[in-house]
């Protein structure tokens, strides 16, 4: 739970950090913000990692090939990056740049569901031919 | 005098002979063989067979059946079970798995973001990928379990009715015969050719409502009813004419055996009265070889079809329980589609329980009715 608190910290650090640069530096502004953002999503998706490895040990105790779920990670992966950046770009008051940035998660995120679409697409042939 | 001696002693004669040479079991089992079992145990599936063998039914002999006990029939079912579970309790931890990594990655979307509809639509799909190949697999193998048990009736039903017959119970054999055939040709076509169609049809509907927007809700519970209906009339129709043709042959049937009898016994002199005792005794063993084949048969039909009852069973919990979990995570698309997979193994297992009563009930009521 001490996660937390760091996390808080670095937020509330970097927020008050970038307040300052707006007055005085505002060309390191964004890069200040980004850092942050970076320096964030590293922490959590390192804590992240335990709630992986309880889904493959949850996996492979029912005996599920992983494949399917590789891809559900995937475009959670997709999802998570996606979000930072396009809130980011939010922040940066670049809406339309933010916009685009979802619309390409949501592209990304069906490219990497395909083989299951085309798996399903399959199972539902073979009902259907049965 | 001599004569009147002779002929009274004759007929103790021919008893004691007939007496020392008649062997209840023997007869019985010469009658069986007669009949032709061969014929129909060899269209006995083999994993069926097996599991006979375990119940300690080796063969048509009135021991093993007599020997069958509840508890063999409670462990039988029982090691189904466990057996059967397995494979949908995987399914419930991977859709669990599936729905908690969704509702996971939803947390980092707020209400209106359409990547939250997508990372929907995935985990669905990842779900149904997991349920959805076994599923097709069930329902290819509880077809397959009709078609087994139909053929295994074609093959049962000449041999059967033949014991009917000799029995004396003309009418009710060809009625039987007839409807019987007809049946189990019908029901495996019926099986095959429409509802298991339908099923489909509504399975791969549901399917197209979780991954789209589209409202398929109407047109898939109108194919679902319809479904149902074919197997209600089928039901109500069989057992209609079964019952009402069961009741008239047998009455007919009861009075020419009860009418050959009394002819036996009053038109020859002197030895009538024993020849039809000796007819009742005949009648009484081909009774008890009718009463076997049929047991037999119950037993067999019964056996077949619980492998695919028992997994079906299993699933249709199993899959209720996930669309339950389903609910709870806030995953409507999987929530929905795992309710409706529920509903086709609930179908299914309507057929297939629906099939198996029907084999069982025509079996039991000719049980019942030719002689009891």
């Amino acid at each position: 739970m001490n996660e937390i608190f760091t996390v808080a910290g670095i937020s509330v650090v970097s927020a008050g950090l970038v307040i300052l640069l707006k007055q005085y530096k505002p060309e390191y502004a964004f890069g200040a913000a980004l850092a942050a953002g970076i320096v964030l999503f590293f922490y959590i998706v390192h804590l992240l990692t335990d709630i992986f490895d309880f889904f493959d040990e949850m996996i492979s105790s029912a005996g599920i090939k992983n494949a399917e779920f590789e891809i559900l990670i995937r475009c959670m992966g997709i999802g998570v990056v996606a979000k930072i950046a396009s809130d980011t770009c939010k922040d940066c008051g670049q809406g339309s740049i933010a916009s685009n940035v979802d619309f390409a998660a949501k592209i990304f995120m069906l490219i990497s569901a395909m083989p299951l679409f085309v798996k399903i697409l399959g199972i539902i042939d073979s009902i259907i031919n049965l | 005098m001599k004569k009147r001696y002779i002929l009274l002693i004759l007929p103790f004669i021919i008893l004691f002979f007939c007496g020392s040479e008649f062997d209840y079991e023997d007869t019985i089992e010469k009658q069986i063989e007669s009949a032709g079992e061969s014929g129909f145990s060899e269209n006995i599936p083999e994993e069926t067979k097996e599991t006979l063998d375990k119940i300690g039914i080796s063969g048509i002999d009135f021991e093993s059946l007599s020997a069958l006990s509840f508890e063999d029939i409670l462990i039988l079912v029982w090691e189904s079970f466990v057996d059967q579970i397995k494979e949908p309790f995987s399914a419930i931890v991977a859709i669990t798995a599936a729905g908690i990594i969704c509702a996971v990655t939803e947390c980092f979307y707020d209400e209106f973001s359409q990547s939250k509809t997508v990372i929907n639509v995935v985990s669905s799909i990842s779900a149904a990928s997991c349920i959805l190949m076994p599923m097709k697999n069930l329902i290819t193998y509880s077809c397959d379990v009709i078609n087994e048990c139909s053929d295994f009736m074609i093959s049962f039903i000449p041999v059967y009715s033949s014991a009917v017959t000799a029995m004396g119970y003309i009418s009710s054999a060809t009625g039987f015969r007839t409807l019987m055939l007809g049946v189990s040709t019908v029901i495996s076509r019926l099986a095959n050719e429409i509802i298991v169609p339908l099923i489909c049809i509504y399975f791969a509907l549901c399917i197209a409502g979780t991954v789209s927007d589209l409202d398929v809700g109407s047109i898939s519970k109108t194919v679902k009813s319809f479904a149902v209906w074919v197997l209600t009339l089928s039901m109500t129709v069989f057992s209609g004419i079964m019952g009402l043709g069961t009741l008239i042959t047998s009455s007919a049937d009861s009075t020419v055996s009860k009418t050959t009898k009394f002819l036996i016994g009053s038109s020859i002199p002197v030895v009538g009265g024993t020849i039809s005792d000796a007819f009742a005794t005949v009648r009484s063993c081909l009774g008890v070889t009718k009463n076997i084949l049929g047991v037999y048969a119950i037993i067999v039909i019964a056996v077949i079809f619980l492998p695919p009852i028992i997994s079906l069973i299993c699933w249709r919990i199993c899959l209720s329980i996930s669309s339950g979990i389903g609910s709870v995570l806030g995953n409507k698309n999987l929530s929905g589609l795992l309710s409706s997979a529920s509903c086709v193994m609930g179908i299914m297992l309507g057929l297939v329980a629906v099939t198996a009563v029907m084999f069982i009930f025509s079996v039991t009521i000719m049980l019942m009715m030719a002689g009891g």
